[in-house]
């Protein structure tokens, strides 16, 4: 990997036409974002991120600060959402319990349904509910489990599956990209 | 006498049997039974980012599979954990939810009830089986072997969920681990994230993510690394061999598994846990096992 990968982008400025001063409330209706707005912008979250103290380009607190402004098109579209880890750490710490690791998993189910999740999950979600396994299986698979005394590898309820995505409409979201090619 | 739901989850029946086996003959040892959960699915975690309410009924179907059996729900995996101890609180807390779960379980003659308890592995041989007991189950400690343990993120994390220990300075691991015989150290960020949620999205950040924590386990002087759950285990044993590869160095630490580990020290076989599978070569640690 070459240094540098993560540079911070030049910031151009932030321009008040392009802010949606309701984006805020319409994570904060959502539950896993509803104490967004408590945010005080300590920086308490940025400070003991794992994945912060690497990269230049994601930080909780810029992220929720972006959020609470109104930059709705950065934080959907932006791709820093998928860089954090989920350990909680933010979470744990924030002293205003806005429960940060939610908000962003509340802002990647928004960022989801607008098509702007990397195709990597995609494509393990869909391998999930296919085969009740996150990465294809293969038979030698069940050679190694005997070597140590297993049973071969259990059956997933597959079928129980497919019924949960379709029931919660989940499978619209899976197979979109495909249809449209 | 202890007695749980056992949920593999979806990764470890095959990328890490040395897990499942360890944990099987560990846990009988100690006299611990098991239940397989039989037609389980994914706990939900993988869609959690995407939809709420997928994840809710994915993670509320494991969850009542457990109450069918009137047992609590043992998880190996950290993700499993807490994102089924997250769905559980959420469900018994929002009765609509609950309802709107429930109405697609009904389909496959299923109930979420609220019932089951997630007990995580360390959990489980920690406040369950009781450190006592285990210690005397250890036949063949280990000596002189310097062992950096590291928690993962949700075996501890969301802390007002899991409600375990305190997750700025957590003591299980190091004191189950300390049972065995060997020494635990001490490391810089030593409960900091081993960096595998971001492999499939940005594989280079979790190699640099892992290859901080293996630099900082190596300068405190350890021999060798413990994980509790299988994505830590894989970072640190396969990807360990990435880092190796993109930062142009060796570092051959072996890591294993606590359950691993635990087996050894019972006087268990090698190849039985599954030692022989670690990616990185782990014969070492049988130098510092007492005859």
């Amino acid at each position: 990997m070459s240094e540098g990968e993560y540079k911070v982008p030049i910031k151009e400025p932030i321009k008040t036409k392009d802010l949606d001063p309701d984006f805020k409330y319409e994570i904060a209706d959502t539950y896993l974002g509803r104490h967004i707005t408590a945010c005080f912008k300590c920086g308490a979250c940025t400070g003991g991120c794992p994945v912060g103290i690497l990269t230049e380009i994601y930080k909780p607190r810029q992220i929720i600060g972006e959020a609470l402004l109104g930059m709705r098109e950065k934080v959907l579209t932006g791709g820093e959402l998928w860089l954090c880890a989920t350990c909680y750490t933010c979470e744990d710490r924030c002293p205003q319990k806005v429960n940060i690791t939610d908000v962003i998993i509340a802002l990647r189910n928004m960022a989801f349904r607008e098509g702007h999740t990397p195709e990597a999950l995609i494509e393990q979600a869909r391998n999930m509910v296919e085969t009740g396994w996150i990465q294809k299986t293969t038979a030698s698979m069940d050679k190694r489990r005997e070597e140590l005394g297993l049973s071969r590898l259990p059956k997933m309820a597959v079928e129980d599956m497919q019924k949960i995505v379709k029931a919660t409409g989940f499978i619209k979201y899976l197979y979109k990209k495909e249809d449209k090619k | 006498m202890v007695k749980y739901a056992l949920y593999t989850g979806c990764t470890i029946p095959y990328r890490l049997n040395s897990y499942e086996a360890s944990t099987r003959k560990v846990m009988e040892r100690l006299g611990a039974e098991l239940i397989d959960l039989e037609k389980a699915n994914c706990c939900g975690l993988y869609v959690e980012p995407a939809s709420k309410l997928a994840y809710l009924t994915l993670a509320g179907r494991v969850l009542a599979l457990a109450e069918e059996q009137g047992l609590d729900i043992l998880c190996l995996c950290g993700g499993c954990t807490s994102a089924l101890a997250k769905a559980n609180s959420y469900l018994n807390e929002h009765e609509e939810a609950k309802n709107e779960v429930n109405a697609v379980l009904a389909d496959f003659d299923m109930e979420f009830t609220g019932k089951t308890r997630v007990v995580n592995s360390v959990n489980s041989l920690v406040e369950d089986i009781g450190l006592r007991e285990i210690k005397r189950h250890i036949t063949k400690p280990f000596n002189g072997l310097k062992l950096a343990a590291h928690y993962g993120c949700h075996l501890l994390k969301p802390s007002d969920v899991l409600q375990f220990e305190d997750p700025e300075a957590p003591e299980s691991v190091d004191n189950l681990c300390a049972l065995t015989g060997a020494t635990m150290i001490d490391y810089q960020d030593k409960y900091e994230c081993c960096g595998a949620p971001t492999i499939a999205t940005e594989q280079s950040l979790s190699v640099k993510i892992i290859n901080k924590k293996l630099q900082n386990i190596i300068s405190a002087g350890a021999n060798a690394i413990v994980t509790v759950c299988p994505y830590c285990e894989l970072m640190f044993d396969l990807m360990q061999l990435e880092a190796e590869d993109v930062y142009q160095t060796k570092y051959r630490m072996p890591a294993l598994l606590h359950t691993q580990l635990l087996g050894l020290s019972m006087g268990m076989d090698f190849e039985e846990m599954g030692m022989s599978m670690n990616k990185v070569n782990a014969d070492k640690i049988m130098d510092y096992l007492s005859e």
